[in-house]
């Protein structure tokens, strides 16, 4: 129980009621839920990382369109592959860290091993500053990437 | 021209409250898994929060009463202060979002490191808050937000199918499968639950102070609450749009503030990346004042301190101190490094939950005849405000097994 130091324009002294920590308590719950991860993932888990993954590869290759048409800003297309890079690298490490049975542990792999082929097409090109004459390779193997997650999605 | 300008409030409003850091997101999610089989829910919370909008400024010109203090009336103290925490904890979870959305847009436009931007936004819309008056905070930040109008023209420009537009505006109640099923109803609360967030009907009312309106000023009420949600929702609709047309086809489930940029500018290339980028940095820094200033109000309002941000901050040094604390407090929160999507989730579905409790209280002060005179609600309004409220209380009931069920959305 705690109570405020203030006064109101009535003069009356307040204080915080011990019901309210139930309100306080429901918000950290659900950041709790949000950010947990399951250390062993079931198959439509799985499904849904493949998803994210293959996701994750179209929007790299959208963006990798775009900057070989010179549609965007020098800073803007440095920024946004560094998070697209940094989204790629977490999501491989995040599936590092689980397990699953044996029947799905292929699809699994596929899913890490792209993420990070991924991650490394996206670093190379954050790090030649978006040269354009680099585009065109890096564009051939996100497509390949993105077939290959969506192969492992469609045989899971 | 006076009354011209006064229509910012509402559009500040509703750009603050609909198109923030999450809404500019979720919406091109909900786009991206459902086509337009959505838009239904965002003319009903459009719908919605027009009428709660324009009871709640009708409160307050009429009875001089802002929501706060009408939650006190008309929940008790002890339950009031229960709403007065959950609310204000949900404003600092959604302020820390927008500072995080503001930096990240910062980043985009300069390339310079995200935290030192994070550091410089925060005090940058803080000094602009204390040093300007409420209504050229209103028109800066509802102005400057309407460049997001890029992200509609985007829609139309990329051709939608217009009929299946048409068909979006009703609910599609079969899904292929429960997963489906489950997340068409996350996106639904979501959306809805977005678009009815409470900071913007107590940013909204007090705003009405703030403008001294008078009785007879309330036709422009109407018209505010109106023109400034259905710009708002406007937008909304392009992003869903863009969603559909751009992210559907390519399997694209954005989970990157910047992706939906790119969508945005996509038929405009550079130019229209520059104007989308202002435009989402005007909207992002309005909610985070939205609701760095809701807290404060919320707070001086229920206790009855002196409140108002066109006073000097000697005369309401509490006000100064719960918005400057407000502000700083987000801004811990958000160099810890927590992702801002991550907590606009939460504070989408959270605000659901408390949703009821703000929205109550404003139907039954709307409708008191004691109190409002002849101009209580009429037993239309009455009858609409209560059917939306039911409509908010079965979301609130629905937000949290959803969010679990679905693991927050995911597809």
């Amino acid at each position: 129980m705690a109570s405020a130091i203030w006064k109101n324009t009535e003069g009356c002294v307040l204080r915080i009621l011990p019901q309210t920590k139930y309100f306080l308590i429901l918000p950290l719950c659900l950041l709790v839920v949000s950010c947990s991860k399951p250390k062993t993932i079931s198959q439509q888990e799985l499904r849904s990382d493949l998803l994210s993954a293959t996701s994750l590869a179209s929007e790299s290759e959208l963006f990798m369109a775009q900057l070989q048409e010179n549609r965007t800003t020098k800073i803007f297309a440095k920024a946004h592959i560094h998070y697209l890079h940094e989204e790629a690298t977490r999501d491989a490490s995040t599936l590092h860290q689980v397990r699953t049975n044996k029947e799905i542990a292929e699809p699994l792999r596929i899913c890490r091993e792209q993420l990070l082929a991924l991650a490394s097409v996206l670093a190379d090109l954050e790090q030649s500053d978006s040269d354009t004459r680099m585009i065109p390779d890096a564009l051939q193997r996100t497509t390949r990437i993105k077939l290959t997650l969506e192969q492992a999605e469609t045989k899971l | 021209m006076k009354k011209l300008l006064g229509i910012t409030l509402g559009i500040m409003t509703a750009l603050g409250g609909f198109v923030d850091l999450g809404q500019i997101v979720f919406t091109s999610q909900a786009g991206a898994l459902f086509g337009y089989e959505l838009l239904w829910a965002i003319v009903i919370g459009t719908i919605a929060i027009i009428v709660y909008m324009e009871m709640c400024g009708r409160v307050a010109v009429v009875a001089q009463e802002p929501v706060f203090a009408i939650v006190r009336t008309h929940m008790g103290n002890k339950f009031g202060l229960a709403v007065l925490i959950a609310s204000n904890l949900l404003n600092l979870i959604t302020c820390a979002a927008e500072i995080g959305g503001v930096a990240v847009i910062l980043h985009l436009l300069t390339g310079w490191p995200e935290k030192a931007l994070m550091v410089c936004g925060c005090i940058a819309i803080a000094s602009m808050i204390y040093l300007s008056r409420f209504q050229w905070i209103e028109r800066v930040f509802g102005l400057s937000g309407l460049l997001m109008i890029v992200f509609a023209l985007s829609a139309v420009y990329l051709h939608p199918d217009w009929s299946a537009v048409g068909r979006g505006l009703w609910p599609v109640f079969l899904q292929p499968d429960s997963r489906h099923a489950l997340l068409y109803a996350y996106f639904s609360v979501g959306i809805f639950s977005a678009m009815l967030m409470e900071y913007e009907v107590h940013f909204y009312s007090t705003g009405a102070i703030e403008e001294d309106w008078k009785p007879k000023d309330l036709g422009e009420n109407f018209m505010v609450a109106s023109l400034g949600s259905i710009l708002g929702s406007a937008l909304t609709v392009g992003l869903m749009i863009l969603g559909a047309v751009l992210f559907l086809p390519r399997h694209i489930f954005p989970e990157l503030l910047s992706t939906t940029i790119v969508a945005g500018a996509l038929p405009f290339a550079t130019k229209g990346l520059v104007i989308a980028l202002f435009g989402a940095l005007a909207c992002i820094g309005g909610a985070a004042i939205e609701t760095a200033l809701s807290g404060a109000y919320n707070v001086c309002q229920f206790y009855n301190f002196e409140w108002g941000k066109n006073r000097p901050a000697k005369d309401v040094p509490i006000f100064t101190v719960v918005w400057v604390g407000m502000f700083l407090l987000a801004l811990i929160i958000a160099l810890t490094g927590i992702r801002p999507l991550q907590l606009v989730n939460i504070s989408i579905i959270f605000g659901m939950v408390v949703m009821p409790f703000t929205y109550y209280p404003i139907l039954r002060a709307a409708a008191d005849k004691k109190l409002m005179g002849k101009h209580v609600n009429t037993t239309f309004d009455t009858i609409i405000g209560a059917g939306f409220l039911i409509l908010i209380t079965a979301a609130a009931i629905a937000a949290i097994p959803l969010m679990v069920l679905t693991n927050s959305g995911q597809p």
